[in-house]
Protein backbone atom coordinates (compact mmCIF):
# COMPACT_ATOMS: atom_id res chain seq x y z
CA UNK A 1 0.00 0.00 0.00
CA UNK A 2 2.97 2.29 0.89
CA UNK A 3 4.53 1.14 -2.69
CA UNK A 4 1.02 2.87 -3.92
CA UNK A 5 1.04 5.78 -2.01
CA UNK A 6 4.54 6.55 -3.58
CA UNK A 7 4.13 5.64 -7.08
CA UNK A 8 1.03 7.94 -7.03
CA UNK A 9 2.77 10.70 -5.79
CA UNK A 10 5.76 10.62 -7.81
CA UNK A 11 2.92 10.59 -11.04
CA UNK A 12 2.14 14.14 -9.91
CA UNK A 13 2.30 16.90 -11.62
CA UNK A 14 3.89 18.67 -8.65
CA UNK A 15 6.31 15.51 -8.36
CA UNK A 16 7.50 15.70 -12.13
CA UNK A 17 8.15 19.48 -12.53
CA UNK A 18 10.05 19.26 -9.06
CA UNK A 19 12.61 16.52 -10.96
CA UNK A 20 12.07 18.17 -14.25
CA UNK A 21 14.68 20.71 -13.21
CA UNK A 22 17.85 19.72 -11.69
CA UNK A 23 18.89 22.15 -9.52
CA UNK A 24 15.33 22.21 -7.93
CA UNK A 25 16.01 19.35 -5.45
CA UNK A 26 19.39 20.78 -4.13
CA UNK A 27 18.36 24.08 -3.89
CA UNK A 28 14.98 23.02 -1.84
CA UNK A 29 17.69 20.97 0.12
CA UNK A 30 19.47 24.09 1.32
CA UNK A 31 16.46 25.75 2.31
CA UNK A 32 15.57 22.54 4.50
CA UNK A 33 19.24 22.44 5.76
CA UNK A 34 19.39 26.18 6.59
CA UNK A 35 15.65 26.01 8.37
CA UNK A 36 16.88 22.98 10.19
CA UNK A 37 20.22 25.12 11.66
CA UNK A 38 17.75 27.45 12.70
CA UNK A 39 15.72 25.26 14.57
CA UNK A 40 18.85 23.21 16.07
CA UNK A 41 20.48 26.19 17.19
CA UNK A 42 17.00 27.89 19.12
CA UNK A 43 17.06 24.24 20.71
CA UNK A 44 20.15 23.87 21.76
CA UNK A 45 20.71 27.38 23.26
CA UNK A 46 16.94 26.23 25.42
CA UNK A 47 18.59 23.91 26.67
CA UNK A 48 22.06 24.69 27.60
CA UNK A 49 20.44 27.39 29.46
CA UNK A 50 17.78 25.00 30.87
CA UNK A 51 21.81 23.19 31.49
CA UNK A 52 22.58 26.50 32.97
CA UNK A 53 25.65 26.23 30.70
CA UNK A 54 24.53 29.10 28.20
CA UNK A 55 23.89 32.89 29.24
CA UNK A 56 23.12 32.29 33.05
CA UNK A 57 22.81 35.96 33.73
CA UNK A 58 19.47 35.79 31.79
CA UNK A 59 15.97 33.99 33.24
CA UNK A 60 14.88 30.68 31.32
CA UNK A 61 11.76 31.99 30.29
CA UNK A 62 12.83 35.68 28.64
CA UNK A 63 15.39 32.88 26.47
CA UNK A 64 12.39 30.32 25.32
CA UNK A 65 10.17 33.75 24.56
CA UNK A 66 12.76 35.20 22.31
CA UNK A 67 13.74 31.55 20.71
CA UNK A 68 10.61 29.46 20.37
CA UNK A 69 8.81 31.94 18.17
CA UNK A 70 11.83 31.32 15.76
CA UNK A 71 11.73 27.75 16.55
CA UNK A 72 7.87 27.59 15.06
CA UNK A 73 8.83 29.45 12.61
CA UNK A 74 11.96 27.38 11.15
CA UNK A 75 9.83 24.52 11.78
CA UNK A 76 7.08 25.31 9.62
CA UNK A 77 10.12 25.45 6.74
CA UNK A 78 10.99 22.39 7.50
CA UNK A 79 7.78 20.93 7.28
CA UNK A 80 7.12 23.17 4.15
CA UNK A 81 10.65 21.99 2.18
CA UNK A 82 10.35 18.42 3.50
CA UNK A 83 6.83 18.11 1.94
CA UNK A 84 8.52 19.09 -1.38
CA UNK A 85 11.57 16.67 -1.32
CA UNK A 86 9.14 13.99 -0.51
CA UNK A 87 6.77 14.80 -3.43
CA UNK A 88 9.96 15.19 -5.60
CA UNK A 89 11.01 11.82 -4.64
CA UNK A 90 8.37 9.54 -2.41
CA UNK A 91 10.71 6.67 -2.45
CA UNK A 92 14.14 8.08 -1.39
CA UNK A 93 11.99 9.11 1.94
CA UNK A 94 8.52 7.53 2.61
CA UNK A 95 9.95 3.62 2.46
CA UNK A 96 13.40 4.50 3.87
CA UNK A 97 14.43 3.40 7.58
CA UNK A 98 16.61 6.42 7.82
CA UNK A 99 13.50 8.62 7.55
CA UNK A 100 10.89 6.39 9.50
CA UNK A 101 13.06 6.69 12.70
CA UNK A 102 13.53 10.80 12.05
CA UNK A 103 10.23 10.90 11.80
CA UNK A 104 9.91 8.77 15.46
CA UNK A 105 12.59 11.01 16.80
CA UNK A 106 10.82 14.50 15.55
CA UNK A 107 7.79 13.65 17.31
CA UNK A 108 8.94 13.73 20.73
CA UNK A 109 11.31 16.25 20.31
CA UNK A 110 8.45 18.95 18.76
CA UNK A 111 6.10 17.58 21.74
CA UNK A 112 9.03 18.80 24.63
CA UNK A 113 9.10 22.45 22.31
CA UNK A 114 5.62 22.31 22.34
CA UNK A 115 5.23 21.89 26.21
CA UNK A 116 7.86 24.56 26.60
CA UNK A 117 5.87 27.10 24.25
CA UNK A 118 3.15 26.61 27.13
CA UNK A 119 5.21 28.83 29.30
CA UNK A 120 3.93 29.96 32.69
CA UNK A 121 2.92 26.52 33.67
CA UNK A 122 5.79 24.93 33.02
CA UNK A 123 7.85 27.96 34.41
CA UNK A 124 5.62 27.24 37.62
CA UNK A 125 5.87 23.58 38.01
CA UNK A 126 9.88 23.37 36.86
CA UNK A 127 11.36 26.88 36.61
CA UNK A 128 10.96 28.34 40.10
CA UNK A 129 12.72 31.64 40.24
CA UNK A 130 13.16 31.01 36.50
CA UNK A 131 16.68 31.54 36.55
CA UNK A 132 17.85 27.91 37.49
CA UNK A 133 15.67 24.34 36.87
CA UNK A 134 14.99 20.80 38.78
CA UNK A 135 16.48 17.61 37.89
CA UNK A 136 13.52 16.96 35.89
CA UNK A 137 14.25 19.82 33.77
CA UNK A 138 17.47 19.08 32.74
CA UNK A 139 17.27 15.42 32.10
CA UNK A 140 14.17 16.93 29.58
CA UNK A 141 16.98 19.14 28.37
CA UNK A 142 19.47 16.21 27.70
CA UNK A 143 16.57 14.19 26.01
CA UNK A 144 15.97 17.30 23.54
CA UNK A 145 19.51 17.77 22.78
CA UNK A 146 19.82 13.78 21.91
CA UNK A 147 16.27 13.56 19.84
CA UNK A 148 17.34 17.08 17.76
CA UNK A 149 20.65 15.51 17.03
CA UNK A 150 19.40 11.95 16.40
CA UNK A 151 16.94 13.87 13.69
CA UNK A 152 19.53 15.22 11.66
CA UNK A 153 21.59 12.10 11.71
CA UNK A 154 19.15 9.82 10.97
CA UNK A 155 17.61 12.42 8.32
CA UNK A 156 22.02 12.64 6.92
CA UNK A 157 21.66 8.47 6.67
CA UNK A 158 18.06 8.73 4.68
CA UNK A 159 20.79 9.30 1.72
CA UNK A 160 22.69 5.67 2.27
CA UNK A 161 19.81 3.38 3.13
CA UNK A 162 18.14 1.77 0.69
CA UNK A 163 15.05 1.73 0.32
CA UNK A 164 12.58 -1.43 1.73
CA UNK B 1 55.78 19.02 -3.43
CA UNK B 2 52.25 20.22 -5.20
CA UNK B 3 48.92 19.98 -3.89
CA UNK B 4 48.23 16.64 -5.78
CA UNK B 5 50.85 14.56 -4.01
CA UNK B 6 49.68 16.18 -0.88
CA UNK B 7 46.44 15.02 -1.58
CA UNK B 8 47.20 11.46 -2.62
CA UNK B 9 49.05 10.94 0.45
CA UNK B 10 46.45 12.46 2.82
CA UNK B 11 43.85 9.64 0.84
CA UNK B 12 45.91 6.74 1.25
CA UNK B 13 46.19 7.42 5.34
CA UNK B 14 44.55 4.69 7.68
CA UNK B 15 41.97 7.22 8.52
CA UNK B 16 41.12 8.30 5.13
CA UNK B 17 41.38 4.59 3.59
CA UNK B 18 39.21 3.36 6.68
CA UNK B 19 36.57 6.51 6.11
CA UNK B 20 36.56 5.78 2.35
CA UNK B 21 35.98 1.79 2.26
CA UNK B 22 33.29 1.62 4.96
CA UNK B 23 29.58 2.31 4.70
CA UNK B 24 28.97 3.27 8.41
CA UNK B 25 31.71 6.25 8.64
CA UNK B 26 31.73 8.30 6.04
CA UNK B 27 27.58 8.57 6.49
CA UNK B 28 28.39 9.16 10.65
CA UNK B 29 30.99 11.94 10.22
CA UNK B 30 29.45 13.79 7.46
CA UNK B 31 25.92 13.84 9.89
CA UNK B 32 28.02 15.33 12.52
CA UNK B 33 29.38 17.74 10.04
CA UNK B 34 26.01 18.85 9.32
CA UNK B 35 25.19 19.13 13.19
CA UNK B 36 28.00 21.05 13.78
CA UNK B 37 27.91 22.96 10.77
CA UNK B 38 24.31 23.70 11.43
CA UNK B 39 24.97 24.99 14.60
CA UNK B 40 27.90 27.59 13.78
CA UNK B 41 25.77 28.90 10.95
CA UNK B 42 22.54 29.25 13.68
CA UNK B 43 24.39 30.72 16.29
CA UNK B 44 26.41 32.94 14.06
CA UNK B 45 23.25 34.45 12.84
CA UNK B 46 22.00 34.93 16.47
CA UNK B 47 24.68 37.52 16.56
CA UNK B 48 24.44 38.93 13.03
CA UNK B 49 20.53 39.58 13.72
CA UNK B 50 21.05 41.44 16.97
CA UNK B 51 23.88 43.60 14.59
CA UNK B 52 20.80 43.96 12.44
CA UNK B 53 18.65 45.49 14.64
CA UNK B 54 16.07 42.11 14.19
CA UNK B 55 16.29 40.09 17.08
CA UNK B 56 16.90 40.43 20.67
CA UNK B 57 17.48 43.93 20.37
CA UNK B 58 17.41 44.83 24.19
CA UNK B 59 20.64 42.80 24.66
CA UNK B 60 23.93 43.85 25.04
CA UNK B 61 25.84 42.84 22.25
CA UNK B 62 28.94 42.45 23.72
CA UNK B 63 26.87 40.30 26.37
CA UNK B 64 25.12 38.52 23.56
CA UNK B 65 28.54 37.32 21.52
CA UNK B 66 30.38 36.35 25.13
CA UNK B 67 27.37 34.22 25.07
CA UNK B 68 26.76 32.60 22.22
CA UNK B 69 30.53 33.04 20.86
CA UNK B 70 32.35 30.24 22.87
CA UNK B 71 29.61 27.65 21.56
CA UNK B 72 30.00 28.88 18.10
CA UNK B 73 33.70 27.73 18.77
CA UNK B 74 33.08 24.74 20.05
CA UNK B 75 30.98 23.57 17.07
CA UNK B 76 33.46 25.00 14.39
CA UNK B 77 36.14 23.00 16.14
CA UNK B 78 33.81 19.99 15.81
CA UNK B 79 32.75 21.03 12.11
CA UNK B 80 36.72 21.30 11.01
CA UNK B 81 37.84 18.29 11.88
CA UNK B 82 34.70 15.95 10.73
CA UNK B 83 35.00 18.45 7.35
CA UNK B 84 38.99 17.53 7.21
CA UNK B 85 38.59 13.64 7.91
CA UNK B 86 35.58 13.49 4.62
CA UNK B 87 37.80 15.34 2.81
CA UNK B 88 40.75 12.93 3.42
CA UNK B 89 38.40 10.13 2.31
CA UNK B 90 38.58 11.78 -1.11
CA UNK B 91 41.01 14.33 -1.55
CA UNK B 92 42.33 14.16 -5.02
CA UNK B 93 38.64 14.40 -6.38
CA UNK B 94 37.60 16.90 -3.75
CA UNK B 95 40.78 19.02 -4.71
CA UNK B 96 39.24 19.74 -8.16
CA UNK B 97 35.38 20.22 -7.00
CA UNK B 98 34.41 23.94 -7.96
CA UNK B 99 31.72 23.88 -4.91
CA UNK B 100 34.02 22.96 -2.35
CA UNK B 101 36.59 25.78 -3.65
CA UNK B 102 33.71 28.23 -3.16
CA UNK B 103 32.34 27.25 0.25
CA UNK B 104 36.07 27.88 1.38
CA UNK B 105 35.81 30.81 -0.64
CA UNK B 106 32.85 31.84 1.56
CA UNK B 107 34.34 30.72 4.74
CA UNK B 108 37.89 32.48 4.15
CA UNK B 109 35.20 35.82 3.23
CA UNK B 110 33.42 35.10 6.55
CA UNK B 111 36.75 34.68 8.54
CA UNK B 112 37.69 38.13 7.30
CA UNK B 113 34.12 39.67 7.75
CA UNK B 114 34.78 38.91 11.32
CA UNK B 115 38.02 39.58 12.11
CA UNK B 116 37.44 43.08 10.58
CA UNK B 117 34.29 43.60 12.54
CA UNK B 118 36.15 42.28 15.68
CA UNK B 119 39.45 44.39 15.17
CA UNK B 120 37.95 47.52 13.49
CA UNK B 121 34.15 47.97 13.70
CA UNK B 122 34.40 46.70 17.54
CA UNK B 123 36.68 49.49 18.63
CA UNK B 124 33.99 51.58 19.72
CA UNK B 125 31.29 49.42 20.55
CA UNK B 126 30.66 50.31 24.31
CA UNK B 127 29.43 53.24 22.43
CA UNK B 128 26.28 51.24 20.61
CA UNK B 129 26.53 48.39 22.95
CA UNK B 130 22.96 48.79 24.05
CA UNK B 131 21.91 50.20 20.93
CA UNK B 132 19.18 48.44 19.09
CA UNK B 133 20.40 50.64 15.91
CA UNK B 134 23.91 49.88 15.27
CA UNK B 135 26.25 51.72 12.93
CA UNK B 136 26.55 51.36 9.47
CA UNK B 137 29.79 48.96 9.53
CA UNK B 138 28.06 46.64 11.93
CA UNK B 139 24.55 46.19 10.33
CA UNK B 140 26.96 45.66 6.96
CA UNK B 141 28.65 43.06 8.90
CA UNK B 142 25.63 41.23 10.50
CA UNK B 143 24.03 40.98 6.33
CA UNK B 144 27.39 40.02 5.21
CA UNK B 145 27.96 37.26 7.77
CA UNK B 146 24.28 36.14 7.64
CA UNK B 147 24.72 36.01 3.40
CA UNK B 148 28.12 33.95 3.65
CA UNK B 149 26.66 31.54 5.91
CA UNK B 150 24.00 31.25 3.50
CA UNK B 151 26.46 30.59 0.65
CA UNK B 152 29.13 28.16 2.74
CA UNK B 153 25.66 25.66 3.81
CA UNK B 154 24.40 25.96 -0.33
CA UNK B 155 28.21 24.65 -1.24
CA UNK B 156 28.46 22.34 1.43
CA UNK B 157 24.88 20.62 -0.25
CA UNK B 158 26.17 21.02 -3.36
CA UNK B 159 29.20 18.84 -2.68
CA UNK B 160 27.42 16.18 -2.70
CA UNK B 161 25.64 16.48 -6.32
CA UNK B 162 28.90 17.29 -7.77
CA UNK B 163 31.49 14.80 -6.38
CA UNK B 164 31.57 11.13 -8.21
CA UNK B 165 34.30 9.34 -6.24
Amino acid sequence: MLQDTTTWIANTQLSEVLRSVEWVIPAVQTVHILSISAIITCVFLIDLRILSLFSRSLPIDIIKRRLLPWLWGSLAMVALSGSLLIAAEPDRSLTNVAFGIKMSLLIPAVVIAAFRHRGTRWKEICCEGTSSSGMKDKFIAVVSLLLWGGVVFAGRWIAYFGTG
Amino acid sequence: MDIQTICGWLQATSLATSVRESSFLFPSVEALHVLAVAFVAGSVAVVDLRLLGVAAFNRSIRQLMRDVLPFTWGAFGCAALTGAILLSSAAVSYSRNLPLRLKMTFLALAAINMLLFHTTTCRDISRWDEAIRTPMPARLAGAASLLLWILIIACGRWIGFSNSV
